[in-house]
């Protein structure tokens, strides 16, 4: 093992939080927090992140609470009235942490595997029971991890009519889902938490 | 009998190369409280891939190291499995007990 492998596995370092440019100005190392970061890949789903996401200055990007991020806007994406896609509902299962097998198990049973690899891949369309079930699913995993999101059972049991967008233009783009990083009262506490910005009418 | 043990012996694994590099990366990425970095390079990857950032946390979570480049940090390339089971290759850093940096997904 290198000196440079040690050094890695020792405590971290401290690294002075300035560095010094050519005219010897100092500046602080990291960036300003983003008005908008476009996390998409991270979380699955289209998703902004408003006034969290810190930028340092080797490009990289640091979010808060990543756990709840993702919960929230697959929590989101689940309460909007818009058919799921099939990148949809992986990231979805993904999110939950879950196989294949291990959602099969938790829609019941019924449901095979090679199904919900079927509904993922967009080779079989998912049926409108089946799609309540699995937003169900999705909703009562992850509300725990989405404190700021509001959700009642009683949302997706009146989710009738869901838009199909895509039947009419294949190419539809969904509005994303805009998170704000924001105190938030919960059970009488305040706690940082994402919370969905609705968009205008 | 005899003709089988040279058959054994070429499926028998290799040694983790990284131990201490493995068990480190392990634990600071199964910490709940542990802080992620996303270069562009991870994101665009794991788009292209469609991978998420649960699946490259379950990489760093089992995954081995099996090279360390010195850059601008110490980077760590994790071979593990995503939630899927899909072997997925990581370039990561850790850059103290709470934070890593995702620096690309190959």
């Amino acid at each position: 093992m290198n000196k440079h492998t040690q050094e890695a596995m020792g405590p971290p370092r401290q690294r002075p939080n300035l560095r010094v440019l050519e005219g010897q100005q100092r500046v602080a190392a990291i960036s300003a927090i983003l008005k908008e970061r476009d996390v998409s890949a991270i979380v699955g789903v289209r998703t902004i992140a408003c006034d969290a996401a810190t930028e340092h200055t080797d490009g990289s990007t640091e979010l808060p609470k990543l756990r709840e991020l993702i919960a929230s806007a697959l929590l989101s994406r689940c309460l909007m009235p818009i058919r799921l896609r099939g990148a949809e509902m992986k990231a979805m299962r993904k999110g939950m942490r879950m196989t294949l097998g291990d959602l099969a198990e938790r829609l019941g049973g019924k449901t095979a595997p090679e199904t919900i690899s079927r509904w993922e891949s967009e080779a079989q369309a998912i049926g409108p029971h089946a799609e309540k079930v699995l937003r169900l699913v999705v909703c009562e995993e992850l509300k725990k991890d989405a404190p700021g999101i509001t959700y009642d059972a009683s949302m997706l049991a009146g989710m009738n009519d869901i838009d199909d967008p895509w039947a009419i233009d294949p190419n539809y783009q969904i509005n994303p889902i805009i998170l704000v990083y924001m105190p938030m009262k919960v059970d009488n506490s305040v706690i940082d938490a994402w919370n969905e910005k609705k968009h205008a009418a | 009998m005899q003709s089988d043990q040279p058959e054994l012996q070429q499926k028998r694994p290799l040694p983790p190369q990284f131990p201490r590099e493995t068990a480190r990366i392990r634990k600071v990425a199964s910490n709940p409280d542990c802080w992620f970095r996303w270069r562009p390079h991870a994101e665009q990857r794991m788009s292209e891939y469609g991978h998420v950032a649960d699946d490259v946390i379950a990489a760093l979570t089992n995954g081995h190291v099996i090279r360390v480049d010195v850059m601008e940090d110490i980077v760590f390339r994790v071979v593990g499995k995503s939630i899927d089971g899909e072997t997925i290759e990581v370039a990561a850093a850790v850059l103290n007990d709470t934070t890593i940096k995702v620096v690309t997904v190959i």
